[in-house]
Parts: C-alpha cells; sequence; structure tokens
C-alpha cells in the first residue's frame, strides 16, 4: 500500500480556511462567559470526546512476573552504591510519585541537579527527564542508578549486587530466564512503571459522562483553563507530557529568578540548538495536587504559586486570584487513584 | 581403465555434479521474500505514518485536533518503524552504498523532521495560546478604554490622550491584519502587520494609564502571534512535506526494488542454471542407470550361460561317472563259478563309482581269487580299481599260473606308475589267491584278514593278511610271502572289504568278531545263504564305506578226491 502525499492542492488549502474560520470563531471563549460550562464534557456526533485532555485509558498488560521483579528493584535500595538510596526514596508512590522536595537526595545526602518528576504515568510521557534526553523509561532507568548525585552506581556492580542474592536469583529467573542484568534491570523496572497509570480521576469521570464528579467551581476551572491558554500545551491524555516548550515566554523567568544553573538550558543540553534553551518537556498536569514543589527548579511551592508562574510567563495574561483558585481547584480534579497493584500486591497480572 | 577406476570416476563426477547443483541452489537464496515483505510492509507502514503525520499537523495547525498526542504517537510510530526497517535492511546495507546512502538520507531527512515536529509543537502552542486569546484582548482594551474615558485624565506618556475610538480603531485594524495574516500568510499582509504594529505602538505613549496594561498584553499578543505565525509555518511546510522524507521514502524504495530486482533476475538465472545442471544431471544418471541396466542384462546373460554351460559340464560329468560306474559294474564278474564251490558275491559301491574289487575266474584251467580296496571313491579310485583290474588280467591272460606274489609285484609296477601319472595320493590293498588243481589256494597280499569257516570245528578260523599294499612303491618283490590254503566240504572262505568289518551301530562297529558269529550262525547253509546272512546282519548298521564280499563254499568233490 503507498499513501502518497505530495504538496497539499487548492482544495485542501481551501479546506484549512474553513476549518481555520471555524477554529477561530468557535475557540477564544470568553473566561467571563465560562461559568455557564456544560455539567458535563461535550462530545461530537460520533459520541467520541471532543476535549483537549482525554480520559486516561487501561495500558496493554504487562508481564506479572516482570512487573513483580520490577516492583521489588523499584524499592530496593540495592541499586545504590551504598545501598541507601532506592527509586522510591525519591519516587514515593505513597507521595504522588516523588519526594515533595524541591531537589531530591542521592547518596550520602547529595543534592539533585532538578526536581524529581513523578512516575505515575510517566510512560505516557514522549521522553523523560525535564530534558527529554531519555527517549523510553528503559532508558531512563540507566540515569538515576549511575548519576553521581544519585545512586553514584554503575552497572557492573549493581549486577554482581543482584547476582549475589538467592531472592533475586529466582526473580530474575522467573521473569526473564536469565541472570541478572543491566538490561533485565531495566525492563523489569520500565514494566512496573508502566503500570503506575492513575485511571478514573473525577476530570476522568466527568469527561466520560459523569455531570457529578466535578464541582461547579472545578468546571468553570476547567473552561478557564482553556479559554486562558493552559490548554495551548497541557493536553492529551496525559495533560502535558507530550510535547516541548520554553520557560519564560512572556518575560524572562530565569532572569528574574536568577542563580542559572546548567540544568536551566534544558533541552539545549540534548540537542545542543540554541532555540530549545530554557525549552522542557511539558510536564502532565495528572496527580499535579501532589506533586509539590513544582518545575524542573522546584521553585514554586504550591499549586497557586505555580498557576500564577505559568499565568505570567506562559501565557502573558492576567487572572485574578479568583480565576487562579478555580485553576487550582480544575487541576485538583486531575488526581486520580492508582488502580494498578500496589508494592504489596505485585504478582497480581494488571488490568 | 579398470571397472573399479570407472566406478571411482563416475562417483566423483556425480558427487562434483551434485557439489555444483548445490552451489548454485545457493546463488537462488539471496533473495528472501520474507525479508522483502518485511522491507516491503515496513515501507508502507512508514509512508502512512507520514502522511498521517502531514495531516496531524495540519490538524493541530488549525485546531482541528485538541491535542497533540496523535501527531505524538505517530511521529513516535516512525522512529521506531524506521528503526526496525534499518534492522532489517542491515544486511543489504553491507554489500550496496547506494541503499546505505538512501537510507541514510532517510534517517538524517527523518531526524530533521522530528525536531521541526517538535519545534512546531512549541511554537503552535505558543501561536495558540495568543491567536485565540487576541479577540479576547481587544474587547478587554476597549473595556478599558471606555471605563478611562469616562473618569480620569491621567496620562501614560507626553502627548494627549488618544481619543478612544482612535485606539479602539487602531486596536481592531491590527487584530484584523493579525489574523488575516495567520491565515493567508502571505509578504503583502506581512507588510501590512508590521505597519499596524509600528502605528499601534505609536499610540502606545498615549494610552490612557488604566487602559496601558492590557494595551501593553494586546500588543505582545499580537507581536507574539505576527513572530510565531513566520516560524511556524515552515515547520508546518516541514512536517507537511515531511522535509523531502516522502522524497527519501520513495528513493528507498526505488533503492531496494532496484537491488531485489537485480537480486530477483540473479537468482533466476542461476535458477535457470541450476534447471538446466538439474536436468543434465538427471540425464547423466539415466544414461548411467541403463548402461547399469545393459550390464547388468549382459552379466545375468553371462551367469545364465555359465549356469548352462556347468549343467551341460555336470550332465556330461554325470554321464562320464554313469559310464565308469558301467564299466565298473561291467568288470564285476558275472559267471561265480569255482570247481567243486559255491560261489556267492556282492559289490555296493557308496558313491557312484567305487573304489572295491573283486574278481573270480579261471584261466587254461587255473582258478583266481581277488579282492581289494582302493583308499578313497568316487572316479579316481575307480580308475585304479579297473587298472588294477585290466593288469590283473592281462598278466595272468599270459601267464595263469603265476605265483600270487609275482602277480601282485607286477600289477604294483603299472599301478604305482600310473598313480603317479595321475598325480593322486592312492593306493591299493589287495590279497590275490591262486586256486590249482588239487583245490588248494596260493594266497598272497596284504588285504584283510582271510575269515575261513571251519565246518569240522564249526568255528571261525583267521587267516592274518601278511605283506604290502599296491601303489607305495615300484617294487614290492619279496615282500609278500605265499601261504597255502586248504578247504574241507562245508568249509567256507570269506573275502570281505572294510565296509563290512566298519559298518557301525550306536557307535559299536560290526567287526570282525560280529562278522564271524554271522558266519558261524550261517555255516551249515548255502554260501548264498552266509552272504544273505551277512547283508542281514548289516541292516541297521550305517555303511560308510563301499561294501564288497565273495564268499567260497567248499562242496564234496565230484572227483571224490579230497584234500587231505
Amino acid at each position: 500500500m503507498t499513501v502518497k502525499w505530495g504538496r497539499p492542492g487548492p482544495g485542501v488549502w481551501a479546506n484549512t480556511f474553513l476549518v481555520l474560520a471555524l477554529a477561530c470563531s468557535r475557540s477564544p471563549s470568553d473566561p467571563a462567559a465560562s461559568g455557564s460550562g456544560q455539567p458535563a464534557a461535550p462530545q461530537d456526533r460520533s459520541g467520541a470526546i471532543s476535549e483537549p485532555i482525554l480520559p486516561l485509558t487501561a495500558r496493554p498488560a504487562e508481564d506479572p512476573r516482570l512487573v513483580k521483579l520490577g516492583s521489588r528493584l523499584f524499592h530496593d535500595p540495592i541499586l545504590s552504591r551504598d545501598g541507601s538510596v532506592a527509586c522510591s526514596t525519591c519516587h514515593d508512590l505513597g507521595k504522588g510519585g516523588d519526594d515533595g522536595l524541591a531537589h531530591s537526595r542521592g547518596v550520602g545526602g547529595k543534592l539533585g541537579l532538578v526536581n524529581a518528576p513523578t512516575v505515575f504515568n510517566a510512560a505516557l510521557n514522549l521522553a523523560q527527564f525535564w530534558d527529554g534526553r531519555a527517549a523510553t523509561l528503559e532508558d531512563q532507568i540507566d540515569g538515576p542508578v549511575t548519576h553521581p548525585l544519585e545512586m553514584a552506581n554503575d552497572w557492573g556492580t549493581v549486577e554482581r549486587s543482584l547476582n549475589a542474592s538467592p531472592e533475586y536469583e529466582e526473580l530474575f529467573s522467573a521473569a526473564l530466564g536469565a541472570k541478572a542484568s543491566r538490561q533485565g534491570v531495566q525492563r523489569a523496572i520500565a514494566a512496573f512503571e508502566r503500570t503506575l497509570i492513575t485511571i478514573d480521576s473525577p476530570f476522568d469521570l466527568w469527561l466520560r459522562g459523569d455531570a457529578q464528579a466535578l464541582s461547579a467551581e472545578q468546571r468553570e476551572g476547567y473552561q478557564l483553563f482553556k479559554a486562558a491558554g493552559c490548554v495551548a500545551c497541557h493536553q492529551g491524555q496525559n495533560a502535558g507530557g507530550n510535547m516541548y516548550q520554553r520557560f519564560g515566554l512572556f518575560g524572562d523567568y530565569f532572569e528574574d529568578r536568577g542563580n542559572l544553573t546548567e540544568a536551566d538550558n534544558g533541552r539545549f543540553n540534548v540537542t545542543g540548538v540554541a532555540e530549545d534553551r530554557h525549552v522542557f518537556r511539558v510536564p502532565s498536569l495528572r496527580n499535579v495536587e501532589l506533586t509539590a514543589p513544582y518545575f524542573h527548579d522546584g521553585s514554586a511551592a504550591t499549586l497557586p504559586d505555580a498557576v500564577k508562574v505559568m499565568v505570567k510567563y506562559q501565557l502573558g495574561k492576567e487572572l485574578s486570584d479568583d480565576q487562579i483558585g478555580k485553576l487550582v481547584e480544575f487541576l485538583k480534579s486531575l488526581t486520580g487513584p492508582r488502580k494498578e497493584p500496589v508494592a504489596s500486591q505485585v504478582g497480581v497480572a494488571p488490568r | 581403465m579398470s571397472r573399479n577406476q570407472k566406478r571411482l570416476a563416475a562417483t566423483l563426477l556425480l558427487g562434483c555434479g551434485v557439489a555444483v547443483a548445490i552451489a548454485l541452489y545457493f546463488k537462488t537464496q539471496p533473495v528472501s521474500t520474507q525479508q522483502r515483505a518485511k522491507v516491503v510492509d515496513g515501507l508502507a507502514v512508514l509512508q502512512t505514518l507520514d502522511a498521517r503525520i502531514a495531516q496531524e499537523t495540519l490538524a493541530a495547525r488549525y485546531g482541528i485536533a485538541p491535542s497533540y498526542d496523535p501527531l505524538t504517537e505517530s511521529a513516535q510510530g516512525f522512529s521506531t518503524a524506521q528503526a526496525e526497517l534499518a534492522r532489517d535492511l542491515e544486511g543489504l546495507v553491507v554489500d550496496h552504498p547506494e541503499l546505505a546512502t538512501a537510507l541514510q538520507q532517510l534517517q538524517e531527512q527523518a531526524l530533521r523532521r522530528a525536531q521541526a515536529i517538535e519545534h512546531f509543537k512549541t511554537q503552535n502552542s505558543i501561536l495558540k495560546n495568543s491567536l485565540y486569546y487576541l479577540p479576547l484582548a481587544a474587547q478587554q482594551v476597549s473595556a478599558a478604554l471606555g471605563a478611562a474615558g469616562e473618569g480620569s485624565s491621567s496620562r501614560s506618556g507626553a502627548g494627549p490622550d488618544a481619543t478612544p475610538s482612535e485606539l479602539d480603531r487602531a486596536v481592531s485594524e491590527l487584530v484584523q491584519v493579525v489574523l488575516t495574516q495567520n491565515l493567508i500568510g502571505g509578504r503583502a499582509e506581512s507588510v501590512r502587520v508590521e505597519e499596524r504594529l509600528a502605528a499601534v505602538k505609536a499610540l502606545q505613549p498615549r494610552v490612557p494609564v488604566p487602559a496601558l496594561e492590557r494595551f501593553r498584553l494586546l500588543v505582545a499578543h499580537a507581536s507574539t502571534v505576527f513572530r510565531t505565525q513566520q516560524l511556524v509555518d515552515p515547520l508546518v511546510r516541514e512536517s507537511v512535506l515531511g522535509a523531502g522524507v516522502n522524497a527519501r521514502l520513495g528513493e528507498l524504495e526505488r533503492s531496494y526494488g532496484r537491488i531485489f530486482d537485480a537480486a530477483l533476475r540473479e537468482a533466476a538465472l542461476y535458477r535457470s542454471i541450476l534447471y538446466a545442471w538439474s536436468t543434465a544431471l538427471l540425464l547423466a544418471v539415466v544414461v548411467v542407470a541403463l548402461q547399469l541396466r545393459s550390464l547388468y542384462a549382459r552379466l545375468e546373460n553371462l551367469v545364465s550361460e555359465r549356469t548352462r554351460a556347468l549343467d551341460q559340464a555336470l550332465k556330461e560329468l554325470w554321464g562320464e561317472m554313469e559310464l565308469a560306474k558301467k564299466i565298473q559294474t561291467a568288470l564285476v564278474p558275472q559267471q561265480l563259478t569255482l570247481r567243486d564251490c559255491e560261489v556267492a558275491a556282492v559289490m555296493r559301491p557308496t558313491a557312484q563309482v567305487g573304489g572295491d574289487y573283486y574278481d573270480v575266474f579261471e584261466v587254461d584251467g587255473t582258478e583266481w581269487v581277488l579282492i581289494g580296496d582302493v583308499s578313497g571313491h568316487g572316479v579316481p579310485a575307480g580308475l585304479i580299481m579297473m587298472m588294477c583290474q585290466t593288469s590283473v588280467r592281462s598278466v595272468l591272460a599270459a601267464c595263469p599260473t603265476i605265483g600270487p606274489d609275482e602277480l601282485l609285484t607286477i600289477v604294483n609296477r603299472t599301478l604305482t606308475e600310473n598313480i603317479e601319472r595321475l598325480g593322486e595320493d592312492k593306493y591299493m590293498t589287495i590279497s590275490a589267491l591262486r586256486r590249482d588243481p588239487d583245490g588248494s589256494f596260493q594266497f598272497a597280499g596284504m588285504h584283510q584278514d582271510l575269515l575261513v569257516y571251519r565246518a569240522a570245528s564249526d568255528a571261525v578260523e583267521h587267516l592274518p593278511a601278511q605283506g604290502t599294499w599296491l601303489g607305495l612303491t615300484g617294487n614290492i618283490r619279496g615282500m609278500n610271502p605265499v601261504r597255502t590254503l586248504r578247504l574241507q566240504p562245508g568249509d567256507a572262505l570269506v573275502l570281505y572289504t572294510d565296509g563290512i568289518t566298519e559298518a557301525s551301530r550306536d557307535g559299536q562297529m560290526l567287526d570282525i568278531g560280529g562278522l564271524e558269529k554271522t558266519m558261524v550262525a550261517h555255516g551249515a547253509g548255502s554260501a548264498e545263504g552266509m552272504l544273505a546272512g551277512i547283508l542281514q546282519t548289516l541292516e541297521g548298521y550305517e555303511i560308510k564305506d563301499d561294501v564288497a564280499a565273495v564268499i567260497i563254499k567248499q562242496l564234496a568233490p565230484r572227483s571224490a578226491v579230497a584234500a587231505a
């Protein structure tokens, strides 16, 4: 089969004009009118949800043996050089998948360079880390294990210490039919992390048609979220996580904050392209209520603080405290329960 | 060339032929239809994703798609499929720099496009944020200006406050040209936007203070739309037109197609060669098989011919043996008569031709009785026996009264010589008895002991054989002492060969004792009666050798002359 897509003909352009005209007539809705938003999410004619944020859905089932091993590894400080730091030290599943610190502490109490992002729904991100330097969860795992400020270990040591443990010998053998290896550790932890999806948040329930799932204030907050332009970046299933954006579009955030660090360069550190300076992966807003402090530098202690910074530097708008309050209320509706097996229950096949 | 060498050469040739066929077969294999299917599938997937990326980019640009998820997914799918295709082509790339170049160019373009997509998403979000806000910002400025007009007259700049209608007009003109420019994106529109922006910025110092902040925001967003639109549209073009990805895909497809076609042609060529070669090989095998068949047919003919010849020879041989047997039978005396005696005799050869010999005859009034046994059986034994008989008859025809020892000496000379000529390792036992006119026997020779039934004592008398065998040495003169035997009426002389005494039953030989008993048992009867008795005794015995016996029973002399 060959699908040809050449230069668009006049018909295509004509269509796009029409589409653009429609888009322009619909999208810039008045925040003042947002209070009269529909009780439930609007749907298109086919019954599909026609919102920029879509509900989270179950992912393909992972091998339960692999998930069990991954969970064990995720919670085991054996991966760190001095046995003091586990993945779960900074990505505490009981604290929204991170540690509540502006900068996490690695082995010997060393301070990390950026704020630890949550592991929940990380599988949905287009890439991992704030600067997107790891394309997959598997690749990402290499980072914290070997980073001198995090676990400060090397894979040879990790493999040796895992292979010295009868428990891991059994777990690896059951999950992968092999001895412990770097690839095995990466596969197992990534498989575990792919089960960390927070399905059925109130907002998702509302999107699916449960009009009672959101309060009126939250509904207004959502309309404001769309009208104020937040949704330009925080869209998709993960309400973000699927693109990069420069921090500081209206105003220079970094000059205002001061103390420029190398980490502030963001994606520029990966691509070396000048226009990628201060560009970061747009974080998911799911469970954002639980993941304070905010931003790559952990500079915003509370959610209203973070929203204010975003409105100022990213949207270039003025919003009242009341409007910000509504936005925060809406954001809280993105907190979802984790339906996947918790650490004590792993081994049960995920849904 | 010997037959073995020929066979070896044929085997070697066949082996070489098969080896060439196998080599040809492997030459037809580089074209893997499975790999081709994977590559074709991979290319199709990439082309589909390429088209989808273009569609989704446009959808994102013009607000049809509410999120970047589909575009992100397609872009990630594209890199995954591209990596897979590169793996599928790994083997081919090494040998085909043209393909390697096409693949590398595709990867470079795809990477550029992937970067373009990311930058597009970034810039498009900025654009959307400002674009959608712009009409609202205009409204807000207008509202603020209205409020300011009613209220104070505070100044923000040097000049007098601009009138609300003047500002309103300038703002709405700006919004209009910016939106138009965003739609059309032409050069002329850009110039107009620049003009309007400059005009609005020029008015800024004259904006009343309460409306100033909103005015600034409007200008900032209008500038953002203008600037970002100029960034976004080239990125859209790069993403939609695939930054040449589509062309590279086509090039890769053509390049792979050329390589595959070439490989296909080559494989087809080798396949035809293989077919031709296999046919030739098959023909060769058929020819060889046919030759083998004719060879076997010839061999079979030869075998049957030889068998026939052998059969013939065997028949002839049997015929000869029959003849020899006939001669032997013919040589056995038909008339067994001795003066004043009853004579009974038997000859039963085990083989077709036996080695036993006896003769009873009369020459010029002298009667002779002979018995002997050639070692072994068969034709050679029979021949020697015949020689002996002829020789005996010849000598006695010339000298009927010759001494039995002398007879044996002469016969032995002839016999020994002939046995040597025949190259047979044979000898002969013989006893010769000459019956003189007075009825007494002069006898000599080293056959079996002579057994004499004495009617008077009803017992058997042994006359041990003394002398030497014939055929061992040329001259036996003086080696066979001559002795005399007289028979009284009723006495019976039994001459026999070892076929009788060595007949056995249950491992027990009949022996001379057994023979004696039979003789005594039938001592009163006739010679025939005694012979019948002996043969009856032999029934139930296993006989391994020729059997011959001569029984001479002395009767009362018609001349009434009794031997003393």
